[in-house]
């Protein structure tokens, strides 16, 4: 299987996408697409495709390793499947999940960024700075420069890379359309309606 | 609210605490009956025994925001500019839809937390800075002797005093050392002039190392340092 599968991979294309998996390893962190190109030699489309293969590659085989991209960078990280035989060797690894408060602040900014402090608390009813600056600590949101149209210029916050990550996607555009989110609660309006009208016809049925 | 179990710090917010009475009142939410409402909020507020005015002032902003709305239904209906009547529960009504959308983004972002806590990544690696165009191979030593002498000479500089092979010893004074020198004489005399510790041709590394030797001994409390005027004789006391 794996003999016929290297067949179809051209025997430099493979050495490249070794290349870019030693790239990957040496550095650690999140490592930019052009960085790549530029190492390589290659054009941007061509390094995007190969780490595209190599990323399938290694989610085929299921390796204790994955490629995780974020906007346009590509990062080595484990299978969080084998995560519970990873704790087991890790002693000193804590994960503090983030509180409903942040999580909440997070989502804020994710849809409404560049967002500020005030605009964040109006939507949440309630002061929301230990959380904002939480999520800074942690590297999920950022500032985004001061807002020069509004009236005491105001710090404006964005989320990160990091934040892509957690969301568990690429881009930020591939975030769930917010509109879902509050039509479902229309659904749940019309499945209210429904239920009222089949009651109406139930109690017509029994006058009957 | 008699078997009221909930704390003000189980909700996030006013808004939170709104939408909980809406889902337990199986109220539509387009549609709030806010006299009901009001009551409800408003006994919430009274039966919280830890009513700390840090939390609790964000829930009284929205019980007085209630009472407005409340008496505004009392009052006739008013109308836009366009003859639409307009419902004073309007505003309230949108932000809770959005809040309650946010908080229903909220659980997403808590299931991929879930996977984003349970994946490694590593830090950015660090290797020491190694600047390339500093490394240079292939020299030949001669060629360098001969750079060095066309720099000196531009510079009216002596080149006599470089010969090509010339060993450049390299001194070595620890702070230490000179330390053990002085606690070493002071064992038999209580007091040393500090200029006593050098004696013939002294390195300057040397007399700096000595120098530093006895403010360590200052600072560990081993000496007392007397001098009369500036530049003069240092006296080192045992104590």
């Amino acid at each position: 299987m794996s003999d016929i599968k290297s067949d179809f991979i051209n025997k430099d294309e493979q050495e490249l996408m070794n290349i870019i998996e030693s790239i990957l390893f040496a550095v650690g962190d999140r490592v930019n697409i052009k960085t790549i190109k530029e190492a390589l030699d290659i054009s941007e489309n061509y390094a995007e495709t190969l780490l595209k293969k190599l990323q399938s590659e290694y989610d085929f085989n299921m390796r204790g390793i994955k490629i995780v991209r974020t906007d346009d960078t590509y990062q080595l990280a484990t299978r969080s499947e084998y995560f519970d035989y990873v704790k087991k060797v890790l002693t000193n690894y804590n994960t503090t999940t983030l509180s409903q408060a942040a999580l909440e602040t997070l989502a804020i900014v994710a849809y409404k960024q560049p967002v500020t402090r005030l605009d964040i608390e109006l939507i949440r009813g309630v002061k929301s700075s230990s959380s904002l600056d939480l999520l800074m600590d942690r590297g999920l949101v950022e500032q985004a420069g001061r807002m020069e149209d509004v009236i005491g210029k105001p710090m404006s916050f964005k989320t990160t890379k990091e934040f892509l990550r957690l969301a568990g996607i690429e881009k930020l555009h591939e975030l769930p359309e917010f509109e879902n989110f509050v039509n479902d609660l229309e659904e749940h309006l019309d499945e209210k309606m429904e239920e009222a009208s089949e009651q109406l016809m139930f109690t017509e049925k029994i006058n009957e | 609210m008699k078997n009221n179990i909930l704390h003000l710090s189980s909700f996030e917010g006013p808004l939170d605490l709104l939408l909980h009475l809406i889902s337990k009142n199986e109220i539509d939410i387009y549609d709030i009956p806010i006299v009901e409402i009001t009551k409800q909020y408003l006994d919430y507020i009274y039966s919280f025994n830890d009513l700390d005015m840090e939390v609790a002032s964000e829930f009284v902003v929205m019980a007085s925001t209630l009472l407005e709305i409340k008496s505004k239904m009392l009052l006739p209906v008013e109308v836009d500019e366009n003859e639409e009547e307009i419902d004073p529960r309007e505003d309230l009504v949108a932000r809770l839809i959005e809040y309650k959308a946010f908080k229903e983004l909220t659980k997403e972002l808590k299931e991929s937390e879930k996977i984003y806590n349970s994946t490694i990544t590593k830090d950015p690696e660090y290797y020491s800075e190694i600047k390339e165009e500093y490394i240079v191979e292939d020299i030949d030593v001669s060629l360098l002797s001969k750079a060095l002498r066309s720099i000196l000479i531009k510079h009216k500089m002596r080149v006599n005093e470089f010969s090509e092979n010339q060993t450049i010893e390299t001194d070595t004074f620890s702070v230490d050392d000179s330390i053990l020198t002085i606690t070493k004489v002071l064992e038999k005399e209580t007091k040393i002039s500090f200029f006593s510790l050098f004696k013939g041709e002294v390195k300057k590394g040397y007399v700096i190392a000595t120098f530093l030797a006895t403010l360590e001994l200052l600072k560990m409390n081993m000496v007392k340092l007397i001098q009369n005027e500036a530049y003069d004789d240092i006296l080192l006391e045992r104590i």
